[in-house]
């Protein structure tokens, strides 16, 4: 049997919420996102960030948003977007700096809602992938939890060993169903290769046939 | 088949001690993204390459900001790989072949 990755997003996405912004940008905060909030000015170009803005009546759109209406959430094109390489300032271009996918503010206060999510992890803690090598095993922790415990990071064994545990929120009753159904996984060498997410917290994503309604993921105990 | 995973570092060429790396992939235990503010690094956990159970040997890739999840995308992929001799360059920085376009850079801590 080959080993097979196992990816846990631990972390749920960041998300802040600027309602009637004045400006044409917005900036992170450490009370919505984690601290640090990220920076490097190419972080939202790779995917780390989205910017959704409500759309109102005095709001301009470039052509690649057509004509939304009233309330209708947009996200914006990531070409529209300047992050500042260390505040976390973003900034949207305006319609008439990028024709094709700016949007200009609206003049009416309360028609500038902008939320700014997640979509990437980016500092220690929010998500590992573990070699199902290192499994050492699974266990009922009650009735909606199981907890998977992996040799630790820090390489400690015999004496000084050392366990990396990851717990899995579930269905009433559904750890066996979890179980198998990550076994499945672990032993398929058929369908399965590389990198698969068992739960991911972050994106909303969990492993394939899962059959135990799987909530939630969190590494609740680790010396690593 | 054994697998194997080849590092290293900028020097090229890599002629001095710890300038390159090759590590058994049954080894390798787990990766992450680490603290850089811009999710700009993943870090590879091993079992100790001094078989001294009481660390770890770490190798951080520096990649593309935002990226750490493209990268253990890709650097899974490759480990998943089965070729001939069983040789699977994650990151030889010394030659610029890194298994996946987001990194550009390699470090690694024996112990």
């Amino acid at each position: 049997m080959r080993d097979k990755y196992l990816y846990f997003g631990l972390d749920a996405a960041a998300s802040e919420s600027f309602d009637n912004q004045t400006a044409q940008s917005v900036t992170l905060d450490t009370s919505n996102f984690d601290n640090p909030t990220p920076d490097g000015e190419n972080f939202i170009a790779n995917g780390g960030l989205k910017v959704t803005i409500t759309s109102g009546a005095g709001t301009t759109w470039g052509s690649h948003y057509g004509s939304p209406v009233n309330s209708a959430v947009v996200e914006i094109h990531p070409n529209a977007l300047t992050y500042h390489a260390t505040s976390g300032a973003i900034t949207v271009a305006t319609a008439a700096a990028d024709a094709v996918y700016g949007w200009t503010k609206s003049a009416t206060g309360g028609e500038n809602d902008w939320v700014v999510t997640q979509l990437k992890p980016y500092l220690a803690g929010n998500g590992f992938v573990y070699n199902s090598r290192y499994l050492r095993g699974m266990h009922y922790q009650s009735a909606t939890t199981t907890e998977l415990h992996f040799q630790g990071k820090t390489g400690e064994m015999g004496a000084t060993d050392d366990v990396d545990t990851i717990t899995i929120t579930h269905g009433n009753d559904k750890h066996k169903e979890f179980m198998q159904g990550l076994t499945d996984i672990i032993a398929d060498d058929k369908a399965v290769s590389g990198m698969v997410v068992i739960a991911d917290d972050m994106r909303g994503i969990v492993m394939p046939h899962d059959n135990a309604s799987i909530a939630s993921v969190a590494q609740t105990a680790t010396a690593s | 088949m054994v697998k194997t995973l080849y590092f290293s570092i900028g020097n090229d060429p890599s002629d001095a001690a710890n300038d390159a790396l090759l590590l058994n992939a049954a080894n390798f235990i787990a990766m992450g993204p680490i603290d850089t503010g811009n999710g700009n690094q993943t870090t590879m956990y091993f079992l100790s390459n001094d078989n001294d159970e009481a660390s770890e040997t770490t190798v951080t890739l520096t990649h593309a900001e935002g990226r750490s999840l493209d990268v253990m995308e890709d650097v899974c992929e490759a480990m998943a790989s089965e070729p001939k001799d069983g040789f699977i360059v994650v990151a030889d920085e010394a030659n610029s072949n890194f298994c996946s376009p987001y990194i550009t850079e390699c470090d690694f801590s024996i112990s």
